[in-house]
């Protein structure tokens, strides 16, 4: 009897986590008065110096977005959100056009280095040359690697300098792969998104080093509404990591971002996320509401998009990354690691629409609750009539650590083509006690034997991470874990 | 080395053991015989540590110290060790990885200091040829597909990379074929020493041939009923667990 | 108040031309319909006319309608047949050694086709003539199933019944007769609202088949409703077998609740039907409940079968095992919707779910949304689902063993039902079930790409 209790207590430990990235940057910044309406986004498009063409984009958009209604399917539940009440810009205050990081104000970069991102190209991330472009609020305060990467060819910039200096690629594939009306969130996004990042990956090279984006939310009651475009000509390949943090805060702030990918043919894109947004605390209170459109497409014949995403943070994770397979033989993929501990809720999983003939997809779908966390996960597989040869393989396992616990699988398949073969799999179970008694009959602590089966369970997913990420989400994991375990 | 006096234990309020008593000094090997359901893996999973079973009342004192009271990863460290009957598959976890932080875990409980990857690989290398299991198997998920005859013997191979000072082996020959059966006494054998015990649990007397018993105890409804030389192990054979109970109740 | 008159007050107007008629139409028969003077009843009747007016019927964005659109159904008019036509051209087939027929022409009893009077220990009796002697005795049964999966037909049905059966096997009780319940159409646009409330009393075992049939060609809209309740350590099998004409619309549903160690086995076949949605809503309230869900489905031309389940797990220690698996022909079209929901305190539950569907056809589509809502952390569940079409391998196999295309087709075909089909104790259902699927299968078209793996 005792034992039990001892075991829920561990439990209750383990899910309970210090959030270490939660400080604040206390920085000069230059914010916009919360509210929205079609003088924001006059505001916010003047403040970018935009073209025309993207003002218009943005009111339709907004129009668009007043139409539409907030989507009540997703299993989560919180209180609606009084958009009114939300900032929709902030940068923090510095000189205009960087030449050099000298010029960065040194508590940006303070906060960075605090972070473990280098801005400074002579240091590497976990021993690898990464070129980062680093997202501050509403801008981009500074991009590494710029010139090596140039060199090759490939363009790496934020989206707004993209605007300027490439306008036509900007615009012929912004909102190419998800239109400004494609849902609630990634409407409100087009009307206000602030900033991205922006890759053009050109025909036949092969990216130099892996890419990333560190995305920071610093300023309070502000939203982050950032756009990522990457397109990847024929026969390139790119691969991009994204990464998120936000300092600890009562209230709860919205990020609503879109992420679109284009593969032509032959190009291979691998996007990797780990999500650290802060989660809220042990009782709930607080964290970042993550409502997030990612979608890629497939477009040229053979070409692959490869979605892996370790969710550990968010209060609400609401994100479908897609893959729609329009070029014959074309591959996409998901992996995914979702983690919700205390009172965190996640509504994720993905897309895999089959376009084109001979096109493969999988899908693999490791869900951890702990605490009182819900972990859903939603997919569908849809297979069109002239899909032909299609293939599609998921799993979707979830593992359950406590007994306020949830663990939901919503899978939709829709097959309209014969040729199809579709197998889905889906397991719920709690971490076994025969395994972790194993463990600690060969000496391993009760942390150490969870945080380890834990990893072992997540293992599938981790080796699609590039290897010095995946080294630093199983880390990840197993600080989420300390608590649960403790 | 281990005192086990009267010793009660139930699961899901049945009761199992019914007041065991045995006394392991350190260089013996004891053998735990009994038909099925007389309490002989209770024995090992309660001395192990095991939650679902509860103890309700003696001891069991073990190096000095109260077994019962130490959770089972401080009975691992210190030198109790159980081959299960029934290895549990770990996905995902790689067996040296796992097989690495134990013995970690173990030398940092004992004031040594941890063994680096090098050093570690070439040991538990050595191991594995000593157990004849191939490499590659320190490379796959901790008995994940792996074939009850291979678990068995990663267990052995875990018995010797970790050199117990008690090793309590659950039915380790059942399921094994003849050939196993041998590398897996021969494993057993080559730890026997005058500073480690050994307690083999088993249902048949085939394992015994091959590792010669200082003592053999019988168990029936959770007491000892009779102990012996080895000798008592070749009787059981001829005659049946039934010949021993009789015998047990007219004694 | 004055009960036989104030039937409810007609709902607010509504001028939903869909839900319209079937307000109007309860303003003609309502006080006709059985139970009007029990409070308890007419008040229930009253609740589900006024959320049938006020809710209508669901669209496609009802997420538990999305896959089965119901232009065909609600674009026509049903109405209840006034006389029955005393004998019909058409009889359905009968199945051989069943003892116990009862038998509904057009949603109306018609008494017993054979077998003499109700098993030993069973008890028969119409609803209204129950209503009639104990108004009291149905109301912890009738009208329960008011919470899962509860949508416009089943609330039709609820206001507008007009008979049905309880069927009462009595504790202790152990049946081995087959009791057969069998639904003809065989009137244009009828609207059929058959009722059955089965009560199995502890300790009783019993075996029951629902079977629907209709004249070909003849269109008609079933609504039904089966409540079913299984006391401590019963036992029932229920076999649901469909082989209405595929001009028929038939949404049938089928709530249990079932008590401590009391075990459910449910077969569903369907081989008939224009448009069919079979709601199955198992309730494992207390410990020890087990149900088993076997489903079966060949369709061909047209047809569309939504098979929707739900098992609810609300107590510990529960078992539930579903396996539905199907083959479409042609342009027809399946949907699969197994929902299984663990409560918070439903420790120890293992639910297991798998659907395979067989695409025969380019034009034809399974839509499959196997889900899983857990609550409670020591659970086994899982479920899978494949779509695929035969083993080009298998077919080969059985070529080069001398087996021509079709013949090695229709083996393969045969042998991936049968898995569900077997499942079948009863001899003489298996046998009937499986004569349904070869005579469906025998209307397969010849395959589309015959030749191409030569």
């Amino acid at each position: 009897m005792n034992e039990q209790i001892d075991t829920e207590e561990h439990l209750e430990s383990l899910t309970q986590r210090e959030y270490k990235e939660g400080f604040v940057t206390d920085i000069d910044a230059d914010t916009l008065p919360p509210g929205l309406d079609e003088g924001i986004i006059h505001t916010i498009s003047t403040r970018k110096e935009e073209p025309q063409f993207l003002l218009d984009w943005r009111l339709s958009a907004y129009r668009n977005w007043l139409k539409m209604e907030e989507p009540e399917w997703p299993h989560l539940h919180y209180p609606k959100i009084d958009f009114q009440e939300i900032s929709y810009f902030s940068a923090p205050k510095q000189k205009k056009l960087l030449d050099s990081l000298d010029e960065v104000d040194p508590k940006l970069l303070e906060t960075y280095e605090k972070l473990g991102i280098p801005l400074d190209e002579q240091k590497a991330l976990a021993g690898v040359k990464v070129a980062v472009d680093a997202v501050f609020d509403s801008v981009s305060v500074a991009t590494t690697f710029k010139e090596t990467l140039a060199e090759a060819g490939v363009i790496f910039c934020p989206l707004s300098e993209a605007v300027t200096d490439y306008p036509e690629l900007v615009q012929k594939y912004l909102g190419s792969v998800v239109p400004p009306g494609d849902n609630y969130y990634a409407a409100l996004n087009s009307a206000v998104y602030s900033e991205g990042s922006f890759v053009y990956v050109p025909k036949g090279v092969r990216c130099p080093m892996e890419l990333s984006t560190y995305f920071r939310i610093n300023a309070m009651n502000t939203g982050q509404f950032e756009r990522t475009l990457i397109v990847a000509d024929e026969d390139s390949y790119v691969s991009y990591l994204e990464g998120c943090t936000a300092p600890m805060r009562d209230e709860n702030q919205l990020h609503a971002a879109v992420v679109e990918l284009v593969a032509m043919k032959g190009a291979e894109i691998k996007y990797s996320t780990v999500q650290n947004w802060y989660p809220g605390d042990e009782n709930g209170k607080g964290g970042i509401y993550n409502f997030v459109t990612k979608r890629g497409v497939c477009k040229g014949e053979g070409s692959k998009i490869s979605w892996t995403q370790v969710e550990t943070g968010s209060a609400i994770t609401w994100k479908y990354p897609s893959v729609v397979l329009e070029g014959d033989s074309s591959v996409g993929e998901f992996y995914s690691v979702a983690l919700t501990g205390n009172y965190q809720q996640a509504d994720t999983g993905t897309k895999m629409v089959h376009v084109g003939k001979n096109a493969r997809s999988t899908i693999i779908s490791k869900g951890i609750s702990a605490g009182h966390g819900q972990n859903s996960y939603r997919g569908l597989v849809k297979i069109l009539k002239g899909a032909e040869n299609a293939r599609n393989y998921s799993q979707c396992d979830s593992l359950l650590m406590g007994d306020k616990c949830g663990a939901h699988t919503f899978p939709y398949i829709e097959v309209k083509n014969p040729d199809a073969v579709v197998e889905h799999e889906a397991t719920t179970s709690k971490i076994s006690e025969d395994q972790l008694f194993y463990c600690r009959q060969r000496g391993l602590s009760e942390e150490d034997a969870v945080s380890m089966i834990v990893n072992g369970f997540c293992k599938e997913v981790f080796k699609e991470l590039p290897m010095e990420f995946a080294v630093e989400a199983q880390k990840l994991l197993s600080i989420s874990l300390e608590g649960a375990v403790g | 080395m281990l005192t086990v006096n009267n010793l009660c234990a139930s699961i899901e309020d049945k009761p199992i053991l019914n007041g065991l008593s045995l006394e392991v000094k350190a260089g013996e090997v004891h053998a735990v015989m009994g038909p099925n359901g007389s309490g002989k893996s209770t024995l090992a999973n309660v001395l192990a540590g095991r939650d679902q079973y509860e103890v309700t009342a003696g001891t069991v004192t073990f190096k000095g110290q109260d077994l019962l009271e130490l959770e089972p990863e401080i009975r691992a460290r210190e030198g109790l060790f159980l081959a299960f009957q029934y290895p549990v598959e770990i996905p995902g976890v790689s067996n040296v990885h796992m097989l690495k932080a134990a013995l970690n875990a173990m030398r940092t409980h004992r004031g040594e200091k941890e063994l680096d990857a090098v050093n570690f690989l070439k040991l538990v290398k050595q191991k594995a040829e000593l157990v004849g299991m191939k490499q590659e198997f320190l490379y796959r998920a901790v008995n994940e597909g792996f074939s009850g005859g291979e678990k068995k013997r990663n267990e052995v191979l875990q018995m010797s990379l970790f050199e117990p000072t008690l090793s309590v082996l659950d039915e380790t020959d059942s399921g094994l074929d003849i050939d196993a059966l041998k590398i897996v006494a021969q494993g057993i054998n080559s730890l026997r020493s005058p500073q480690r015990a050994m307690l083999v649990v088993t249902h048949y007397q085939r394992l015994l041939d091959y590792i010669a018993p200082d003592f053999v105890h019988v168990l029936a409804h959770g007491k000892i009923i009779r102990s012996g030389g080895k000798e008592l192990a070749v009787e059981l054979e001829e005659h049946g667990y039934g010949w021993i109970e009789e015998h047990a109740c007219t004694a | 108040m004055d009960g036989s008159k104030s039937m409810p007050a007609q709902p607010d107007m509504h001028h939903d031309p869909q839900v319209q008629p079937y307000l109007d139409l309860h303003d003609r028969i309502g006080d006709e319909l059985p139970g009007r003077d029990i409070e308890w009843h007419s008040h229930w009747r009253r609740g589900c006319l006024q959320r049938f007016a006020d809710q209508g019927f669901p669209t496609a964005r009802d997420e538990n309608w999305r896959y089965t659109p119901l232009r065909p159904v609600l674009s026509k008019q049903f109405a209840p047949p006034q006389k029955l036509h005393a004998k019909a051209g058409w009889t359905a087939e009968r199945i051989e050694e069943v003892e116990h027929s009862l038998i509904f022409v057009d949603g109306v009893f018609q008494g017993s086709g054979s077998g003499t009077g109700s098993p030993p220990g069973i008890r028969i009796e119409s609803i209204a003539d129950v209503l009639g002697k104990d108004p009291g005795y149905l109301r912890p049964y009738l009208g329960k199933s008011s919470g899962e999966a509860v949508h416009a037909f089943s609330l039709i049905n609820n206001a507008l019944y007009s008979d049905g059966l309880l069927i009462e096997i009595g504790p202790e009780v152990k049946s081995d007769a087959l009791l057969e319940l069998l639904f003809v159409s065989q009137t244009a646009a009828a609207l059929i609202l058959p009722r059955i409330v089965v009560i199995s009393r502890s300790g009783s075992s019993a075996r029951i088949v629902e079977r629907h049939a209709g004249q070909p060609g003849i269109y008609s809209l079933t609504s039904s409703v089966g409540e079913i309740y299984l006391e401590k350590g019963a036992y029932l099998n229920y076999h649901l077998i469909e082989s209405a004409s595929d001009t028929a619309y038939q949404v049938l549903g089928n709530w249990a609740y079932l008590n401590a160690d009391s075990q459910l086995d449910f077969h569903t076949t369907t081989v008939g039907g224009a448009l069919v949605r079979n709601d199955l809503v198992i309730d494992l309230k207390e410990p020890g409940a087990e149900c088993n869900l076997f489903g079966a489905y060949c369709l061909s031309g047209r047809q569309h079968v939504d098979n929707f389940t739900t098992v609810i797990h609300s107590a510990p220690h529960c078992n539930s095992n579903e396996h539905y698996k199907g083959v479409l022909d042609q342009r027809s079209r399946a949907v699969f919707h197994g929902r299984v929901r663990v409560a918070p305190d439903a420790q120890q539950t293992d639910a297991q779910q798998a659907n395979n569907t067989l695409l025969l056809s380019s034009d034809a589509e399974i839509d499959a949304k196997p889900q899983l809502e857990i609550y409670a952390d020591d659970v086994k569940c899982s479920h899978g689902a494949t779509v695929g079409n035969l083993d080009e391998q298998a077919i080969f196999y059985l070529k080069a063993r001398g087996i021509d295309r079709d013949s090695a087709r229709s083996m393969l075909i045969r042998a991936f039902v049968d898995e569900i089909l077997n499942m079948t104790e009863a001899d003489q259902i298996r046998q009937h079930v499986k004569t349904l699927v070869d005579g469906k299968m025998s209307s397969f078209q010849k395959p589309l790409k015959s030749g191409a793996q030569t």
